[in-house]
């Protein structure tokens, strides 16, 4: 198959014979011409002598010849120099990729027990696997980040809504069992403290576990709790104890009245 | 003494060296040139040089044989002359 180089080196072969051949023609006729002429004319007399024999001071005319295309052979010469040189210049020099880094990543990225020193050259060598592991660890980290924020966020005030709620329900519960035994006519305030208290309570609602860690606070703090509960259901109640003194009080003027009588 | 011959060759020394100024000149212009734009520009490629490499052949080797296909005419021409020459001696003589 004849690429375009060969089709281009053959058009110059025939082009250099073309040349040739009219060169070769040129000349013959040339010869003839001179030829002919010295045939008829061989003796051209004083007109002979008028003929220029050559360029006056130039020297022998092939010598001549021999200069004239010597300086053009050395115009090609730098002519093709120039254009070697051009196109060595022209074409852009851009920084060729390291293929050390490369070689040593490709060694180095398979090992998937390498160190920790070794992270950089994987990151260089971009081998997927290591780096598609670490992507997803870092993805999921960073999906659960925030999940683990936003549900710490909702628990936090359920885990501390929770043991107030069973405080304040054990409070209750303790300062009406308190308020019963040191009034026994007080027992009907304490079911709606209770009430109050698990109407509460739903709403935040603690778990099985969250009951247990409150249970599990400090003694002291559920006593407080417990006092100061039972100090403002006592407050809650004193009209109640007041009122059987009062009922109790006419039973006096009576027995007062009775008294006199008796006397 | 000076003569026409001496002349003439400098001249042509003349002309070749101000033919070498202007092409290391030009060269150092392009090479200037080539090397700032290289920095700015990215390296794009070219569509369809691969298919002209292989068309054409190397660029360099190119060059190559067109300037051997040059300096084959100029040689010619020099023969031309020369038996032009020598053809149209004996009506000088």
């Amino acid at each position: 198959m004849k690429t375009t180089t060969d089709v281009l080196s053959q058009i110059r072969e025939q082009t250099l014979e073309y040349v040739r051949a009219g060169h070769e023609a040129a000349v013959e006729a040339t010869r003839s011409f001179y030829q002919s002429l010295g045939q008829l004319a061989p003796d051209l007399g004083p007109l002979k002598a008028s003929l220029p024999s050559g360029i006056p001071g130039a020297g022998d005319a092939r010598d001549y010849v021999e200069a004239q295309f010597a300086f053009a052979r050395k115009v090609l010469e730098m002519e093709r120099e120039f254009s070697r040189k051009l196109m060595d210049v022209a074409t852009p020099k851009r920084p060729a990729r390291k293929p050390a880094q490369v070689t040593k990543a490709a060694v180095v990225a398979p090992t998937a027990s390498a160190p920790a020193a070794s992270d950089s050259a994987k990151d260089d060598a971009g081998s997927p696997k290591p780096v598609a592991k670490r992507a997803t660890k870092k993805a999921t980290a960073a999906k659960a980040a925030p999940a683990k924020k936003v549900a710490a966020r909702r628990a936090a005030p359920a885990k501390k809504a929770a043991p107030k709620a069973a405080a304040a329900t054990d409070a209750a519960v303790e300062a009406g069992a308190a308020a019963s035994e040191a009034v026994p006519g007080v027992e009907a305030p304490v079911a709606p403290a209770k009430k109050a208290a698990a109407k509460r309570a739903p709403r935040k609602r603690a778990t099985a576990s969250q009951t247990l860690q409150a249970a599990a606070a400090p003694r002291a703090r559920r006593t407080r709790k417990a006092t100061s509960a039972a100090a403002a259901v006592v407050e809650a109640t004193t009209p109640a104890q007041e009122a059987p003194a009062e009922a109790a009080a006419p039973a006096a003027p009576a027995a007062e009245s009775a008294a006199p009588a008796d006397a | 003494m000076n003569t026409a011959s001496d002349a003439m060759a400098k001249v042509q020394a003349d002309t070749i060296e101000a033919v070498k100024a202007s092409q290391d000149n030009m060269i150092s212009a392009v090479r200037a040139w080539s090397e700032a734009m290289s920095s700015f520009t990215p390296a794009v490629p070219v569509p369809g040089a691969d298919e002209a490499a292989k068309l054409f052949g190397n660029p360099t080797e190119m060059m190559d044989a067109s300037f051997e296909f040059a300096a084959q005419v100029l040689e010619l021409n020099k023969k031309f002359a020369h038996d032009l020459l020598a053809a149209a001696t004996p009506a000088a003589e």
